[in-house]
């Protein structure tokens, strides 16, 4: 007999001797399967050891297992889905807030380099020296990695949430408990320690470039508020 | 068909069966007692010993974990396909106290029965 036959066979003594959760009874025997054929054996070797496929079907036979189960997760199924259509307005504002963080970003990043390579694209950008136009410009830079930086953690815990969720809703259907899963994505220290620092420099750039952007614009233009100077806003 | 001689072989095999049987609860909560585990290598930790079919395990471990003595989760630590792992329960841990206890008192007391007998002889 090879493991087909004997997967079979069992599940045909199975259903005949009524017992319920079939399917997951298989499916401890085909791990099982699996992990000795990893260790070399054949399918038939593997069936010899196994034992009788009746002998075990009956073995199962002498426990209690309730099958109200079905009723229950019909009910809770029922609840978890008007659960699932009330949040999935907050879900979906959730996920556009992160492609909203996403496109600032991009943009950001285009206006840095717009600034720093004096690339004025339909007048949008005011007048301004050169060298304001690079500090502002790096600023700009500055501010951009620090915003792709937070929407790439955004992102990874909007799909953390919604794994916990959905583990969470599978748990209650499910008679198997999965563990629950953490609150928090999965980030390798290394990389989340890197994304940290680089998110710190980010920050101080962009700080510091506007900074001395201010000033610098304050000196050259001679004006507290360089902005009416250079005729912005009219 | 069968000798008579096949028979009480093929009788003996079977009483053996059930006296393993008997004990596998016992055997699997106290693996359990040293390390979670998942079904296989249960299967295999018993089969080791007892010379019983690896099959044997799975039904015992339904038992155990229909009545609340053990909990399965899954594992995704490994890497591979999640693994399903039995852990024991307090309620099981105090089945395997008492009953490993009475175990102990049983076999000493047969076992000196046994002496005895033979012992008079």
């Amino acid at each position: 007999m090879n493991k087909n036959e004997f997967i079979r066979e069992l599940r045909k003594q199975l259903e005949k001797e009524n017992i319920s959760d079939i399917d997951e009874i298989i499916n401890d025997f085909e791990e099982h399967f699996e992990f000795r054929m990893e260790e070399g054996k054949t399918e038939e070797e593997i069936v010899k050891k196994i034992g009788n496929p009746k002998d075990i079907a009956i073995d199962y036979t002498n426990q209690s297992m309730k099958k109200e189960k079905t009723k229950k997760s019909i009910a809770a199924a029922t609840g978890l889905v008007f659960l699932d259509i009330f949040l999935s307005p907050i879900s979906i504002f959730l996920w556009a807030s992160v492609i909203v963080i996403g496109v600032l970003s991009i943009t950001l990043l285009t206006l840095g380099f717009c600034l720093a390579l004096s690339i004025n694209i339909a007048n949008l950008i005011p007048n301004m020296p050169y060298v304001t136009s690079i500090l502002f410009g790096i600023s700009m830079f500055g501010l951009s990695i620090s915003s792709f930086i937070g929407t790439f953690y955004m992102f990874q815990y909007m799909k953390q949430w919604g794994k916990v969720f959905f583990r969470w809703q599978e748990n209650i259907l499910n008679k198997f408990v999965y563990p629950s899963l953490s609150m928090h994505p999965k980030i390798s220290k290394r990389i989340s320690s890197k994304l940290k620092l680089i998110n710190m420099i980010a920050i101080v750039i962009f700080i510091a470039f506007m900074m001395v952007g201010f000033i610098y614009s304050m000196i050259s233009s001679g004006s507290l508020g360089f902005w009416h100077a250079w005729g912005w806003f009219q | 068909m069968y000798s008579s001689e096949r028979k009480t072989l093929i009788r003996g095999d079977i009483l053996n069966i059930q006296y393993k049987k008997g004990v596998m609860e016992l055997c699997v909560l106290s693996a359990l007692m040293q390390r979670d585990m998942y079904g296989y290598e249960l299967s295999i930790f018993i089969s080791k010993e007892m010379d019983i079919s690896d099959g044997t395990v799975y039904p015992i471990l339904r038992k155990l974990k229909s009545e609340g003595f053990v909990t399965t989760y899954l594992s995704e630590d490994s890497g591979g396909p999640p693994r399903k792992y039995y852990s024991i329960t307090t309620s099981g841990k105090q089945k395997f106290g008492n009953e490993s206890q009475q175990w102990l008192s049983f076999t000493m007391k047969i076992s000196k029965l046994i002496k005895g007998d033979s012992d008079h002889e």
